[in-house]
C-alpha cells in the first residue's frame, strides 16, 4: 500500500472548503441536545466545560495538522501504516474505520430517535434509516467534491437556524450562569470530557487532507471551521443554561429542539417541526463524510471500488441501526460511542503524532531504511 | 463519442436519484395521517378537582362546520390522569382530541391548593410544546369554561389573547408552561401565574396567584403585583397609582390632604445586590424614569421644587409599598421576585436546595432605594 496519495487535480479542494468540511462534520445531531449531559457534570459552570472542550478540540486539531505536515500527502491510513507497519498498522485503521461506523450509526439512530419523537411516532426505524442512507449514497457516489458543495449547503442552513435563536433568547434568566467557578477543575474537565462525542468530526482532516489543494493552508481554514463550532456550542450552552433551571435542563433530552418551542411566527406554530426537517440536512455531511471515509479506508488497502466498499459500509451502517429499540438501549450505545470517541478523536491523535516523532528521528539517525516515496 | 459519454453517466445517476427516493414515498404512505377535519383541536382545557385524585378536566374546541350555528364545543371528562382524561374524552367525540393547539390550561383554585405539578408536568410533552399558558382560576374552572361568552369566539383562544395582552403589555408575568415548570425545577425562585374569574359576559384578572412549589397560597391584587413585577423583571411600560400627600405642594387649589397620582413607567431598571449573607441581607435598587399621567390636584409643574417633592414622595411610598409586599411574601413563605436565585448566584452557596432557601428567606432583611425621575408630563396645567 503506497502511503502517500496524490488525488487527481480535478478531485482536489481548494482549501478555504475546509471550513466548511470541518464545520459541518462537527455539528450533528448532538446539538440538539448536548447540554444536558455537560449540565449534569458540572451545573452552572457548564459553559466552561463547553470553552474547556473546544480548546482540546483546537489543540489536537493542531497536533493533527503538524503530524500530517510531516508527511508530503498521506492520511491516517497512509500514516498508521508507515509509523506501525502493515500488521498492526491495518489493525489500528480497521480500528479506526470502526469507530467510525459506530459514530455514524449513533448519529443516524439519534436523529431517527428525533424523528419518531417529535414528528412520526408509529414510523418504522428501517425505514427512515434506509431512506437517509440512500440519499447518502445518492451524494458520497458523486465523489468528495459532491460531498463538499454539500456541506455548504448544510452550513448555511445551520447558519440559518440558528439565527432564530433569538426569539428564545428574549427569556433568558441570567443569573443561571452564575455563580462562575464554582465547580472543582475535575468537574470541569471531566464536563470538557462529555463534550468529546458533539466535538468529534474535526479528525477528519486525517482523511481530507491529500485532496486539499494547498496543505498549509487548509490546515488553517479547518481550525476557522472548529472555531466556528465552538462558537455555535458556546451560544447554544449560554441559551439552554439560561432558558432552562438546572434541574429542569437535567430533565430536558432535547433542549435546543425544546428552546424552540418558544418560537412562533404568525404562519407557523411550532418552529421545531421546521428544525428537525432541516436538521437532516446538517446530519447528512456527518453521515456522508465518515462512510466515506471508511470507504476510502477500504479503497486504500484493499483497492475496492469506491462503489463496492461504500455499498458495504453504508450497509453496516444500516444494520447497526436496527438492534437499538429501546430509549435505553440508544443512551447506553450513545455513551459508548461517547467514551470511545473521546479516545479515539482526542487522545489518539495525540499518540499517533509522538510515534511519527520518534520515527522520524529514528529515520534522521539512520536506524531506519527507506524514507518515504516522494514527488 | 465525448456526447455518449455523456449521457450515460447521468442515466445511472437518475436511477440512483429515483432509487434513493423510493422510501421517501415508503415512509408518507406507512405514517398514519391526522386529518385536521378529523381531530379535535382542543384550545383551552379546565381542571377541576372531585375528590382526592379524581380530576375533571373541561375542554373547548372549535368547531370547523357550516352546518352549526355554535361554533365552540365544550365537553367535560373525569380521570385521574392526563392520559385517562383524553381516552374518556375521546369517548364523547366524534373527531379525534388533540392536544397540539392548547393555548391555555385553567387549574381550579382547589387543585391548585393540592398541587398542579401532577397535571402541568404530565402536560409537558412534545405534542403541547411549552408555550400554552397556565392560568389559576378563583372558583370552579368548569364554570368558568361552560359559561357562554356571547361576545366571544372560541374561549381558549379568548382567553389567551386576555392573558397575552396583558403580559405584552407588561401587568403580567409571561405565564407560559415552560415558566412554570422552570421555576419549580428552580432553586431560588416560585412561580406566579395570572389569577382570573368569572365577570359577566367575559372574565377578569384578578390578581396574580403566588405558587409555592406548584401549590396555590395565595394571591394579590394588581396593585402589589406590580411591585412583584418590578422588582423581578426589567420593565419597559406599565401604569401604576399611588396616593402621595399634598401638604408640601404648593398648588393653586388644594382640596384634600392625599392627591392620587398616576406615573407611567417608561424605563425601570432594578438591582437587587446581596450584602450579606448570614441572615441574607438585600439592598433593592430600582431607578425609574417614568411619565405622570394623571394627578387629580393640579400643583405648578414649571417649579422645579414642586416635581422634587413629588417625585421624593413617590420615592418614599414606593419604598414602603414594596417593604409591605415583601413581608407578604415572607409570611407566606414564597420567593415570586427570585431573591434565592440572587442568593444562589452571588453566595457560592453549592448545591442550594429551595428547602434551605426557604429558611433562609423567613430570615432574610432588605433595604430598599428607589429613585424615581419624572421625565415627561402629560398633564397641563
Amino acid at each position: 500500500m503506497q502511503i502517500n496519495v496524490y488525488p487527481k487535480a480535478s478531485n482536489q479542494i481548494p482549501a478555504y472548503l475546509f471550513l466548511f468540511l470541518i464545520y459541518s462534520n462537527q455539528v450533528g445531531v448532538g446539538v440538539l441536545g448536548f447540554q444536558r449531559i455537560i449540565v449534569k457534570e458540572t451545573g452552572y459552570d457548564a459553559w466552561i466545560s463547553v470553552i474547556l472542550g473546544g480548546l482540546a478540540a483546537h489543540f489536537v486539531m493542531w497536533i493533527i495538522g503538524r503530524t500530517l505536515g510531516r508527511y508530503p500527502s498521506s492520511d491516517l491510513f497512509g500514516i498508521n501504516i508507515d509509523v506501525f507497519g502493515k500488521g498492526i498498522g491495518s489493525l489500528l485503521n480497521y480500528g479506526y474505520m470502526l469507530y467510525y461506523v459506530m459514530v455514524t450509526v449513533r448519529i443516524l439512530r439519534d436523529y431517527i430517535e428525533v424523528l419518531q419523537t417529535w414528528m412520526f411516532t408509529e414510523m418504522a426505524t428501517w425505514i427512515a434509516s434506509a431512506t437517509i442512507l440512500g440519499l447518502a449514497l445518492y451524494t458520497i457516489l458523486g465523489g468528495i467534491r459532491v460531498i463538499t458543495g454539500y456541506t455548504f449547503i448544510s452550513f448555511l442552513l445551520t447558519i440559518g437556524l440558528i439565527s432564530f435563536l433569538y426569539f428564545p433568547f428574549e427569556h433568558s434568566r441570567w443569573s443561571y450562569l452564575f455563580p462562575i467557578a464554582n465547580s472543582t477543575i475535575p468537574e470541569l474537565l471531566e464536563g470538557a470530557r462529555r463534550m468529546s462525542l458533539s466535538l468529534t468530526g474535526f479528525e477528519i482532516l486525517y482523511m481530507l487532507y491529500p485532496y486539499a489543494q494547498n496543505k498549509e493552508k487548509s490546515r488553517v481554514f479547518s481550525q476557522y471551521g472548529a472555531l466556528l463550532t465552538n462558537v455555535i456550542y458556546l451560544i447554544l450552552i449560554v441559551l439552554a443554561q439560561t432558558f432552562f433551571s438546572r434541574l429542569q435542563l437535567e430533565k430536558t433530552t432535547w433542549a435546543t429542539l425544546t428552546i424552540q418551542q418558544m418560537i412562533h411566527l404568525p404562519f407557523i406554530e411550532r418552529f421545531e417541526m421546521i428544525i428537525v426537517s432541516i436538521w437532516l440536512f446538517v446530519i447528512m455531511p456527518n453521515l456522508m463524510l465518515f462512510t466515506w471515509s471508511v470507504a476510502r479506508g477500504f479503497k486504500r488497502m484493499h483497492q475496492w471500488s469506491h462503489l463496492k466498499s461504500t455499498l458495504i459500509v453504508l450497509f453496516v451502517v444500516f444494520l447497526g441501526t436496527l438492534p437499538l429499540i429501546t430509549r435505553e438501549q440508544a443512551s447506553a450505545y450513545s455513551s459508548f460511542t461517547s467514551q470511545v470517541s473521546f479516545y479515539c478523536s482526542f487522545i489518539y491523535p495525540i499518540f499517533l503524532y509522538l510515534c511519527v516523532v520518534i520515527k522520524n528521528s529514528r529515520r534522521k539517525r539512520g536506524v531506519e531504511g527507506v524514507p518515504h516515496e516522494t514527488g | 463519442m465525448r456526447q455518449g459519454k455523456i449521457r450515460r453517466v447521468p442515466k445511472r445517476e437518475i436511477l440512483l436519484l429515483l432509487l434513493s427516493m423510493l422510501p421517501v414515498l415508503l415512509i408518507s404512505g406507512c405514517e398514519p395521517t391526522h386529518v385536521l377535519d378529523e381531530t379535535t383541536l382542543i384550545t383551552g382545557m379546565g381542571f377541576d378537582l372531585i375528590k382526592n385524585d379524581l380530576y375533571r378536566a373541561t375542554i373547548t374546541a372549535p368547531v370547523v362546520s357550516s352546518m352549526v350555528s355554535h361554533k365552540d364545543q365544550i365537553v367535560s371528562a373525569t380521570g385521574s390522569s392526563l392520559y385517562g382524561i383524553m381516552n374518556s374524552l375521546d369517548l364523547q367525540l366524534d373527531r379525534r382530541p388533540r392536544l397540539g393547539q392548547l393555548r391555555i390550561v385553567l387549574f381550579s383554585e382547589d387543585i391548585a391548593r393540592k398541587g398542579i405539578y401532577p397535571i402541568a408536568g404530565a402536560l409537558d410533552l412534545v405534542e403541547v410544546g411549552i408555550r400554552p399558558y397556565i392560568v389559576i382560576v378563583s372558583g370552579n374552572a368548569y364554570d368558568l369554561v361552560n359559561a357562554a361568552y356571547p361576545a366571544q369566539g372560541n374561549l381558549g383562544v379568548y382567553l389567551y389573547y386576555t392573558i397575552y395582552k396583558n403580559v405584552r403589555g407588561e401587568q403580567l408575568p409571561s405565564p407560559t408552561l415552560h415558566e412554570f415548570i422552570r421555576d419549580y425545577y428552580g432553586e431560588g425562585s416560585d412561580a406566579i401565574l395570572p389569577y382570573i374569574e368569572k365577570k359577566g359576559d367575559g372574565i377578569k384578572i384578578k390578581g396574580v396567584a403566588l405558587l409555592k412549589d406548584d401549590k396555590f397560597v395565595g394571591w394579590v391584587k394588581p396593585d402589589k403585583a406590580f411591585f412583584i413585577k418590578l422588582m423581578r423583571d426589567q420593565f419597559r411600560t406599565g401604569l401604576f397609582q399611588l396616593s402621595i400627600p399634598t401638604k408640601d405642594l404648593k398648588s393653586v387649589k388644594n382640596k384634600g390632604k392625599m392627591t392620587p397620582i398616576v406615573l407611567d413607567t417608561i424605563r425601570s431598571n432594578q438591582t437587587v445586590k446581596l450584602v450579606s449573607t448570614n441572615p441574607p441581607t438585600f439592598d433593592v435598587q430600582i431607578e425609574m424614569s417614568a411619565r405622570l399621567a394623571e394627578m387629580r390636584y393640579k400643583v405648578n409643574f414649571e417649579s422645579k421644587k414642586v416635581m422634587r417633592t413629588i417625585e421624593r414622595e413617590v420615592e418614599k411610598n414606593m419604598e414602603k409599598k414594596m417593604a409591605e409586599v415583601v413581608k407578604l411574601l415572607q409570611k407566606l413563605d414564597v420567593d415570586p421576585i427570585g431573591f434565592g436565585e440572587k442568593y444562589r448566584s452571588l453566595s457560592h452557596a453549592k448545591n442550594l436546595k429551595k428547602e434551605d432557601w426557604r429558611k433562609q428567606f423567613k430570615q432574610a432583611k432588605f433595604t430598599y432605594k428607589v429613585k424615581m425621575n419624572i421625565i415627561r408630563l402629560s398633564v397641563t396645567n
